[in-house]
Parts: structure tokens; C-alpha cells; sequence
């Protein structure tokens, strides 16, 4: 129950870092700009979709429900 | 004479009838049972499309593209701080078996919200967001060639 927290306390503070990062244009660095920077050639452009494609595949082809 | 269809679809009834498409096509996709081969295909047609514009046709071309400079290690640092501990918790979760209630892995957590279609929809829906943006700003760039 505590580690079950912990995740969906790291994936709020993810999410409003990232917002944070956004409209404060500060030291900071948000991770769409880092996904800029990684996009800039085509390797990188393809190591993100496959990134992507991990997720979507993970998350809604190989979903396991909870008993 | 008629719009180009790039800028239709960026007008306000073509932002509207798409909106509509990838809900429906969401809505569709997450009410498939999984390992499935409709559900593979579901999540393989985005990634397909998404997959040949990155390959071919995704030129970094923004003004926030273009201004993409390299970042410091400084600046990541709240991120890398973020991915040690998940990747630590993960590492355990899968080391006591990948299913241990005391310590679970992310994607045990997730699939408990996973159980409802309506957190899948969601979910879904902002996976397809992320995952377009390069096809959205595409589509702008060719769209704002005048």
C-alpha cells in the first residue's frame, strides 16, 4: 500500500514538474524539451516513438487485471 | 476554390471532427480484451503512422524545435532524481516477483486503475496526445506554408 503511494506520488510530482517546467522558463529543463533535443536527428526521433510504442503496447495490448 | 485539406483540418470544424475520430477510435480500442490481436492492432495503427512520420517526414522545423539546444546536467537533475527512484522501486518490485502486494512494480499499480474503461479512455487519449504531437506539428508546418 506504501509503495503504491509512493508510485502514484512520483507520477503527480512528474506531472507537475512538468508543468512547473513549462511555464516557469527558468534553470529547469522540462522533459518535452529534452524530447526536443532528442528529436533533433532521425535516431533519436525513432528511439521515441519505439520509447511510445513500448508504453502503448505495455499499457493497453498486455494489460493484466487485478484479481 | 477549396481549402487545402492540411488547413481544414486545422480549422475550427476539422479540429472538431478529428477530436471526435480519435475519441471514438480510443473509445474503441480500450474496450478490446488484451492479448488480443485487435488489441495489438489497435495500439499498432498510431504507432505505425506516427512510426513513418518520424522516419520520413518529422524535420525538426519549430521554433521550439529549432531552439532545442543542448541541456545541462544540472537542468535534469530533478528528472534523473525521479527516474533513480522509480527505476529502484521497479527493480525491487521485480526482483520479489513482479506481483508482491507489499512492494509492486508501476505497471501492477497501473493495471488497477486499468480495470475501468473509462481510465483506459483517458489514458489512452493521452498516450495517442503525446504521441502526435510531431504529426500535429507536421501538419502545422505544412499547413502554415502560405
Amino acid at each position: 500500500m506504501v509503495v503504491s503511494l509512493v508510485w502514484l506520488a512520483l507520477l503527480a510530482a512528474g506531472l507537475l514538474w512538468e508543468l512547473y517546467c513549462n511555464l516557469v522558463n527558468g534553470r529547469w529543463v522540462s522533459l518535452t524539451r529534452v524530447g526536443a533535443v532528442i528529436a533533433r536527428n532521425r535516431a533519436g526521433r525513432l528511439l521515441l516513438v519505439a520509447a511510445w510504442a513500448f508504453a502503448g503496447w505495455h499499457l493497453f495490448a498486455r494489460y493484466t487485471l487485478p484479481r | 476554390m477549396s481549402q487545402p485539406p492540411v488547413r481544414w483540418v486545422w480549422s475550427g470544424p476539422g479540429r472538431l471532427a478529428c477530436g471526435i475520430c480519435v475519441a471514438g477510435y480510443a473509445y474503441w480500442a480500450t474496450g478490446l480484451r488484451p492479448f488480443t490481436v485487435s488489441a495489438y492492432v489497435a495500439v499498432g495503427i498510431p504507432v505505425a503512422v506516427v512510426g513513418c512520420v518520424a522516419a520520413f517526414d518529422w524535420h525538426a522545423r519549430g521554433p521550439r524545435a529549432q531552439g532545442a539546444q543542448m541541456v545541462g546536467l544540472r537542468g535534469v537533475l530533478p528528472w534523473l532524481l525521479v527516474a533513480l527512484i522509480a527505476a529502484g522501486l521497479e527493480g525491487l518490485g521485480l526482483a520479489l516477483g513482479g506481483r508482491s502486494s507489499t512492494v509492486p512494480t508501476m505497471s501492477t499499480v497501473i493495471d488497477h486503475g486499468l480495470a475501468w474503461h473509462a481510465f483506459r479512455l483517458v489514458l489512452f487519449c493521452g498516450w495517442l496526445l503525446i504521441g502526435s504531437a510531431p504529426l500535429i506539428r507536421t501538419l502545422r508546418d505544412h499547413g502554415s506554408v502560405s
